[in-house]
């Protein structure tokens, strides 16, 4: 069976201005996300993600390129993409401030066209879900910032989207909201719904996300599995290991094993330290087991790199190398 | 039917939340009550109950623009702040139907003006008004509310693509005072403006109210079938032009606040 692809940018692009002052927000960018994928972008500030979620979300034109959700042309059919989509763009704005919680969830379960009947039901269930069941009559402008975010959360499920984005969703909210919000998104995947996240929280993508591209100055840098991003930011795994009563000519044989990239080996006392640094894709401590020989090993410790480790080569190779 | 749900959602929030703005309430609570003393002074010395009631009125008519034109112009720049223009933008509905009731809540409020301008000018100002009829006027009121805000839907196509909507809207404000009659028969403007004034639909709406004053009831209906024909040429016109403006704003990028 073939898999269904819900999002299919094709060669987008959007700049802004005109003449001297035109900018190129989002590069002729491509990708694909399949139905029930937890899809990640992720880059700095101005690389071009929201411009890229705004146009999937039809508030803005692409410039070029093509942009389909759920097969439906954003440009050419927006009213067939706004029914199957939601969306969560953060911050603590966004509702009738003088207004309660259910009476926001209300407006906006009438303008998505929820049946009332559905109505009756869906709101108390999602502010349940969101933790603001209890305080549903009260006004959104006594509301926290996390209250607020938890709001956008239900209010982007209130009509049932097949197709959810969520740009910086934990911004604000507590550890444990942002824990309950991960789990959240994790059933909504479970259940087939498609969920494109863009996040500064590089551990919340590693955690989450299925796969991912990284953006940076409008272009894709890097895409695929968390795996292979780190695999194509070259970043490395370090072992350190403590030990007694090992030969120099041992030691100096390491580097050769196929994977590992540089050694450095600290005397302290009759210990030493050393630090292997190895390809992230490739275990060679039985390799270097074997060379070491009969010693006393004393401590190991593995540190296996992280998409933030990948994520700052990528981005910022300076940052990187220091 | 989901239409008209949501536009029956739509006037009730718009009107819950502009109704605990104290500049809004303000403009639709008190300004029309000092519209209504200086002109009521100035119809007085007429002598003639006809010019004082039809004044009285124009000033209640005055007071439904302000409500509805700060309402309407104003609210596209209060959703800008509030984060809601772009979510309200991205739904199905048509940003033509959310426009609507934000219009018909801020004219709702414009009912206001009218009642208490009569009652102030009644009872505070001691004036003698003389209604011919009572029903037509109430029909001529009602007609009125749909017709200023037809007008805002219309005037706030421009407005989508401004994050200055509110003081754009505030330089409507004078000229469709004048161009309504309601501070002076339209008699007693230049020629050229009267065609300007035809285009108006409140201003139908206030020669009905016009005609009721004086019992003319024949005249009021006519008046009132005339200001239903406009104001419906109006709202098809303000949702294929707002639909273009949305467009528009997509392609340059306005929508949000920065």
């Amino acid at each position: 069976m073939t898999e269904r692809i819900d999002i299919e940018v094709t060669n987008l692009v959007r700049t802004y201005g005109s003449g001297a002052k035109l900018r190129r927000a989002v590069d002729d960018i491509s990708f694909q996300v399949r139905q029930g994928e937890l899809f990640g972008i992720l880059g700095p500030n101005g690389a071009g993600k929201t411009t890229t979620i705004k146009v999937m979300l039809t508030t803005l034109l692409p410039t070029s390129g093509r942009v389909r959700v759920l097969g439906y042309d954003v440009e050419r059919d927006t009213k067939q993409v706004r029914r199957h989509i939601g969306y969560v763009l953060g911050g603590d704005k966004g509702f009738y401030d003088r207004l309660s919680a259910r009476q926001n969830m209300t407006y906006f379960a009438d303008l998505y066209e929820v049946p009332s009947r559905i109505q009756r039901t869906r709101i108390g269930e999602l502010l349940e879900l969101v933790g603001l069941g209890d305080r549903s009559a009260d006004k959104v402008e006594t509301f926290s910032r996390g209250m607020k975010q938890r709001l956008h959360i239900a209010r982007s499920l209130i009509h049932d989207p097949q197709v959810l984005f969520l740009d910086e969703p934990t911004s604000g909210i507590d550890p444990v909201g942002a824990r309950q919000l991960r789990e959240l998104t994790g059933d909504l995947t479970a259940r087939g719904k498609t969920v494109v996240l863009t996040t500064h929280d590089m551990r919340e993508a590693e955690a989450l996300c299925e796969r991912l591209i990284v953006v940076s100055r409008g272009s894709i840098v890097a895409e695929g599995k968390p795996a292979s991003v780190k695999h194509r930011a070259g970043v490395f795994r370090v072992t350190e290991v403590e030990l007694m009563g090992v030969e120099p000519r041992a030691l100096a044989s390491l580097e050769e094993i196929d994977g590992i990239t540089h050694v450095h080996v600290q005397a302290l006392g009759t210990h030493q330290v050393v630090q292997i640094q190895s390809r992230a894709d490739t275990d060679c401590m039985p390799a270097v087991m074997q060379r070491l020989g009969p010693v006393q090993f004393n401590r190991i410790e593995t540190r296996e790199p992280t998409l933030e480790d990948a994520y700052v080569a990528l981005i910022a190779p300076g940052v990187a190398s220091r | 039917m989901t239409k008209l749900r949501f536009l029956y959602t739509s006037w009730l929030v718009h009107l819950r939340q502009i109704s605990t703005m104290k500049v809004y309430v303000f403009d639709s609570v008190v300004l029309p009550l000092i519209f209504a003393t200086i002109v009521a002074r100035l119809a007085a010395r007429s002598g003639s109950p006809a010019t004082i009631t039809t004044a009285t009125l124009g000033t209640a008519v005055m007071g439904m623009w302000v409500t509805t034109l700060s309402g309407t112009g104003g609210s596209i720049s209060r959703l800008r702040v509030m984060g809601l223009l772009e979510p309200i933008v991205a739904a199905p509905t048509p940003l033509s139907w959310a426009y609507a009731g934000n219009a018909l809540a801020s004219s709702t409020l414009g009912i206001y003006s009218v009642v208490a301008t009569l009652l102030w000018s009644v009872f505070g100002l001691g004036l003698d008004l003389r209604i011919g009829s009572p029903a037509a006027l109430a029909l001529a009121v009602i007609v009125m509310v749909f017709a200023t805000a037809a007008l805002g839907v219309v005037l706030s196509v421009s407005l989508v693509m401004s994050a200055r909507a509110q003081s754009m809207s505030n330089l409507l404000e004078y000229p469709m005072w004048i161009l309504l009659g309601a501070v002076v028969p339209l008699s007693f403007l230049p020629r050229w403006a009267e065609p300007l004034s035809w285009l108006l639909a409140p201003s139908w709406g206030m020669r009905a109210i016009q005609a009721a004053v004086a019992g003319d009831v024949a005249r009021s209906m006519a008046m009132v079938s005339i200001c239903v024909l406009v104001t419906a040429a109006y709202w098809a016109i303000g949702a294929m032009l707002l639909r273009w403006v949305e467009r528009l704003a997509r392609e340059k990028a306005v929508l949000a606040l920065s």
